[in-house]
């Protein structure tokens, strides 16, 4: 098996990172770095494996539904899709190593695999909203510096309002800015800059406990520049059962998943 | 019976009976003019012809339309490619020469792209460029494309999306060069040049094909201008037609169809000119019919329609004076007044027969009827006059050219009737009389010319049932009312303005297809910027927008300075390495190394459109599933489509001697043709190809054209809220189609409104005047509550609002005051109490206003008939107003009443 870079997280890790946040946070901390540190702590998660189903709605309005399952593993350092719907795609796979550095697209059409080169990593993923950055955002502590902006309610939940600067080897936006739950520290909401300003929205709800893990069950990246949106719903999702480390190899990425 | 009416109507009445034929003749004149006019009038049936010139956009629209002019008539060629291609060649120099075309764009200037092609690249594109024709051998070709591709599109949807145009357009080229290349590797007879298949590779498809390559378009711009110059530009579109004709025997494959808004326009006119007619003649006999029914005589309901049909004619004729022509609301005129003005005439007779049955000589009839009868009859057209001249507060030209016509029409019928009934009613009398001697025979008149003076019990029996249980009756309507206020607000908006033309209309069956076919709509935005600079600074902004599927941009043809100097270093390298490459050999080898590239190009384009599939691409989806032959319906390939084909030849081996001169054609083309597009030289306005002057450049003046063109055919508010939003977020002075649309449904929805309510001010007034005090409002219960009810029942019918039904509001309360006003009268004039009161007043007047709304509602019926589903909801939505103010009149007035007077023992008559 390749060496694993304990850098970052991959998809759909990053989706836990997002969607399961903060569940140890033992009290509250007032600045930035702080939040930051236990962000990470509380998004240590080994390893996920569950189905999501991906809604786009395009700049011009028309709307592709896409179902996927997804595998993680080494608490976000390997991650894998497969398409299951449409039938255009169905059976396609995403491979993701080295926080998004690596990334394998297999087209099960044309039985073919693509490496992708780390510029992807900027790029949106399979005509998403989200970019693969976005989706293997990687350590917050190592990615970005946080200034707390203050205390704000969202959807009548209090929240703090962070700052986050990406470090030198960070992403490549020009800062987020993320609201966090004071009571049970998960994120509601991010918004994306980049050096033309507001970029995107991304937005987290319907917040459920499972298997004793608090998570959104649905998130939402708007791209308020082009008007289009991605939905991402949590069909389901486990974190007992680690899957195979074989599982994510270039190798296996031709093969039929049970 | 000594003759006290008003001294006009003893002058007007002594006038017929003394010079009966002297004032038909004037009328028979005047309404021969008015004829005459009136054949005259332009049928203007495009909604572009009613927008409110007053606003921006509008003004916008009319100075492009004047300056530029619009590509209004598109021909659209279906069938093979081949097949297409050759009837254009054939066609489009027959178009040229038409002198009412201002410009006809068919074919790409090839020879122009041929020299000029490189410097005219975007920076992003360039380098690539250069990098992808390094070596131009036929293999190299392609490999140069694949490693492009890889670069460029297989990782992420985001550079798709920016090329979405050129990756389109190229792919269709691709498809045509792999069709000669695999006609020319198998030997087949008649099979293309291999020059030709390089020109597709290097140009795209030199004509304007849809994405499954079984659609050609050619459009045609005429000189005259749509708004202004309607006939002109309708002359055009059947000149175009013709050559289209004259053509089309030779090319038995290829079915030739014509759109754009001018040949729509023509349909329209054609559609509803002859429906218009028809269903005119329709009402007429279904009127005549009901009221020789009602008064049981063939004669009278001849007298009422004559003069009715005369006042229509002198309405059209000064229509005709005013306008010019008739819009696609002032075209239904005619089927308005019938509806109203038969109201008028049936009024003035049964009066008449009343004071003649009652022994009175012609001429004092003819003054009772003026004088008494004819006096609310006035009143009554004033008030529906007024509401339809409230009309005339909108800037929307179509609805205030309504307003004026309708209210004007009513007015002119009134006065025709007025002139011509009392004429008509002498002679009838005097032949009569006449008659009655020759016979020798006793008669009376009401033997001869007898209405049906009876009356209506069961309306009576309804109305007393509501003055019995007023709490139950008002209760009903109560609830009624707050269920059409909740429907009226629930009920949507059309904002797809095909959706109101005619069914059936090929030419708007067209129109919605070719976005589809083409993966762009065909109709476009507009902005007129004041350098090529500026044009290409806008372009590069528009390009970035999500709605926006294409710009077409002078800038595409014309480098800046700053570029040119740029590229030209690079541009005169590469023209030296490819003056100076050796094309290699063909070798043996060679067709398993291109059968490996198309391999992989075919690796490639699926990953693409896998991502283009996510990113909602669907041109460059289509495009390359016709290349590759996936069919996303089944999720097979079809390995007959050119790219699996064409693979599969080559890896089975090829005839070497065929392909080493295949190879050479190509490769010695394609250093030419790169030589020559590698031209660094600058490119001047003057030397642009004269269509493309034509379609960016005004016929006078200064300005350049820049056409914004959205990704689909928008129909709905979001969208169109968006991409006008998108547009006019890079410049504000970008006008076009969609927001023409939305402002139409806009105004006309604020216009309504306004009109409305100012309707129903007058109408209030007038009632007030009328009954001499506050009592007069209770006419406007029964038209609230029937007009509420108008718009609850568009909603449980399932219709929306669209321009022309918005209108129907406004109308309803000119109209439908009517039967309130009656019912009001007749029962305050009623002597007797309590019950018998109510039963006896609304057993009569029930039974005049049952009539006069259905002869208004067979009105209003026969509109609701027309082709044209716009115009058509418009008569639905009238139909059902009318039919519900009655009832609300029947059904709610006597439970107003009986609050009202229930109580009070004096009575006023």
């Amino acid at each position: 098996m390749e060496k694993i870079n304990h850098k970052g997280r991959t998809f759909p890790w990053a989706l836990l990172l997002v969607m399961g946040l903060a569940a140890g946070f033992a009290f509250a901390q007032e600045d930035g770095a702080s939040w930051l540190k236990l962000i990470d702590e509380a998004e240590r998660i080994p390893h996920a494996t569950g189905i999501i189903e991906q809604t786009i709605t395009t700049s011009g309005g028309s709307e592709r539904t896409l179902t996927m399952r997804f595998w993680s593993a080494e608490e976000g350092e390997l991650s894998l899709m497969a398409y299951t719907a449409p039938a255009r795609v169905k059976g396609d796979k995403i491979l993701q190593r080295d926080d998004g550095d690596n990334i394998w697209y297999y087209m099960k059409r044309r039985d073919v695999t693509r490496h992708f080169v780390g510029t992807a990593r900027r790029q949106s993923a399979m005509g998403s909203d989200f970019s693969y950055e976005d989706l293997g955002s990687g350590d917050m502590t190592e990615d970005y510096t946080a200034e707390l902006l203050g205390d704000e309610t969202l959807d009548d939940v209090p929240c703090v309002k962070l700052k986050c600067t990406p470090t030198e080897s960070g992403p490549s936006y020009e800062h987020i800015i993320v609201w966090v739950g004071v009571e049970d520290y998960l994120p509601r909401k991010i918004d994306y800059y980049d050096d033309d300003g507001h970029l995107k929205t991304l937005t987290l709800s319907d917040f459920q406990t499972i298997e004793g893990r608090k998570l959104a069950m649905r998130m939402e990246m708007v791209n308020v520049r082009e008007g289009s949106r991605t939905q991402m719903v949590q069909q389901s999702i486990s974190f007992k059962d680690e899957p195979e480390p074989s599982l994510f190899t270039k190798e296996a990425l031709s093969r039929e998943i049970r | 019976m000594k003759n006290t009416e008003k001294a006009w109507a003893r002058w007007l009445a002594a006038l017929a009976v003394a010079k009966p034929w002297w004032i038909l003749c004037v009328v028979a004149v005047i309404t021969a003019v008015m004829f005459g006019f009136s054949s005259k009038l332009e049928m203007r049936m495009n909604w572009t012809n009613m927008l409110p010139e007053k606003e921006p956009i509008v003004r916008s629209y009319l100075e492009v339309q004047e300056r530029f002019g619009e590509q209004s008539i598109i021909i659209a060629l279906e069938g093979e490619r081949d097949d297409m291609v050759a009837m254009a060649e054939e066609l489009t120099p027959r178009l040229k020469k038409l002198e009412s075309l201002d410009n006809v764009q068919a074919e790409l200037p090839l020879d122009f792209f041929r020299n000029h092609a490189f410097v005219n690249v975007k920076p992003d594109l360039f380098k690539r460029i250069l990098d992808t024709y390094e070596n131009p051998d036929l293999v190299g070709t392609f490999r140069g494309m694949n490693d492009d591709y890889e670069r460029e599109y297989t990782e992420s949807e985001s550079n798709l999306k920016r090329d979405e145009v050129e990756i389109a357009r190229s792919l269709l080229g691709l498809t045509r060069s792999l069709e000669i290349l695999e006609a020319n590797f198998t030997g087949q007879p008649q099979a293309p040049d291999i020059e030709e298949a390089v020109e597709a590779m290097t140009f795209g498809e030199s004509y304007l094909l849809s994405l499954d390559r079984r659609m050609l378009l050619i459009g045609c711009t005429p000189k005259g201008n749509i708004v202004s110059d309607i006939d002109e530009v309708l002359t055009t579109v059947e000149e175009v037609e013709e050559q289209v004709r004259l053509v089309a025997p030779a090319h038995p494959n290829v079915k030739a169809s014509l759109t754009g808004v001018a040949k729509i326009g023509l349909d329209e006119m054609e559609s509803i000119g002859f429906y218009t007619q028809l269903l005119f003649l329709a009402a007429l006999i279904f009127i005549y019919l009901l009221l020789m029914r009602t008064f049981r005589s063939w004669l009278i309901p001849i007298f009422a329609l004559i003069p009715l049909v005369i006042g229509i004619f002198w309405t059209l004729g000064v229509l005709y004076l005013l306008f010019g022509g008739l819009n696609m609301f002032t075209a239904m005129m005619m089927l308005v007044l019938l509806g109203l003005g038969i109201d008028f005439s049936i009024h003035l007779i049964s009066r008449f027969w009343e004071a003649i049955t009652a022994g009175e000589d012609v001429e004092t009839a003819l003054a009772i009827m003026l004088g008494r009868t004819g006096t609310s009859v006035l009143t009554g057209a004033l008030t529906t006059a007024f509401a339809f001249l409230t009309l005339m507060i909108a800037e929307t030209r179509g609805v205030y050219e309504f307003g004026a016509a309708a209210g004007l029409g009513v007015l002119i019928t009134l006065l025709a009737i007025f002139i011509t009934l009392p004429a008509l009613l002498a002679v009838q009398r005097r032949r009569f009389d006449k008659g009655l001697t020759r016979r020798g025979k006793e008669a009376t008149v009401a033997s001869e010319l007898s209405a049906d003076t009876g009356a209506y019990n069961w309306i009576g029996s309804v109305a007393r049932a509501g003055w019995n249980r007023p709490v139950l009756f008002l209760s009903i309507a109560g609830i009624l009312a707050v269920a059409s206020i909740w429907a009226m607000q629930h009920t949507a908006f059309e904002y797809d303005f095909l959706k109101l033309e005619p069914k059936g209309l090929k030419s708007v069956a067209l129109q919605r297809e070719i976005p589809k076919r083409f993966g762009i709509s065909d109709h476009s935005a507009w902005l007129i910027v004041n350098s090529i600079e500026e044009s290409r600074e806008m372009k590069e902004k528009l390009r970035k927008k999500g709605l926006v599927g294409e710009v077409a941009s002078i800038s595409d043809y014309i480098p800046s300075e700053a570029r040119l100097t740029e590229y030209t270093p690079e541009l005169e390298k590469f023209r030296e390495h490819i003056k100076r490459q050796e094309l290699p050999e063909w070798k043996p080898d060679d067709s398993q190394q291109l059968a490996a590239e198309l391999d992989r190009l075919w690796d490639n384009l699926d990953l693409m459109s896998n991502l283009a599939f996510a990113a909602g691409l669907d041109r460059i989806i289509r495009v390359i599933d016709e290349l590759t032959g996936y069919n996303m319906e089944t999720n097979a390939t079809d390995t007959t489509a050119i790219l699996p084909s064409l693979t599969r030849t080559l890896y089975r081996g090829v005839d070497e001697t065929r392909a080493r001169t295949i190879a050479a054609v190509w490769g010695q083309r394609m250093k030419t043709n790169l030589y020559d597009m590698a031209d660094p030289s600058q490119v001047y306005v003057s030397d642009l190809p004269a269509e493309i002057k034509r379609a960016h450049l005004p016929r006078e003046g200064e300005g350049i054209l820049l056409l914004i063109f959205p990704r689909k055919y928008l129909y709905d508010k979001k969208n169109l809220d968006r991409f006008t939003e998108q547009i006019t977020s890079v410049s504000p002075a970008i006008s076009g189609t969609e927001q023409l649309f939305v402002l139409m449904m806009d105004k006309t929805l604020e216009e309504g409104r306004r009109a409305a309510f100012l309707a129903l001010g007058v109408i209030a007034l007038l009632l007030m005047i009328h009954f001499r005090g506050l009592i007069g409002l209770l006419a406007l219960i029964p038209l609230g509550t029937g007009s509420l009810a108008m718009l609850g029942l568009m909603y449980l019918v399932g219709m929306k609002y669209n321009f022309n039904n918005l209108i129907a509001v406004p109308i309803i309360l000119g109209i439908g005051i009517d039967d309130g006003v009656h019912a009001l009268h007749r029962f305050r004039t009623e002597v007797s109490a309590g019950t018998k009161r109510i039963f006896d007043s609304f057993r009569f007047v029930g039974r005049a206003i049952l009539l006069t709304s259905l002869t208004t509602m067979i009105g209003f019926g026969s509109i609701a008939l027309y082709e044209h589903r716009g115009m058509a909801s418009f008569g639905q939505a009238l139909f059902m107003g009318v039919g519900a103010c009655f009832i609300a009149t029947v059904f709610v007035l006597p439970a107003v009443l009986r609050i009202v007077y229930g109580k009070r023992k004096d009575i006023k008559v």
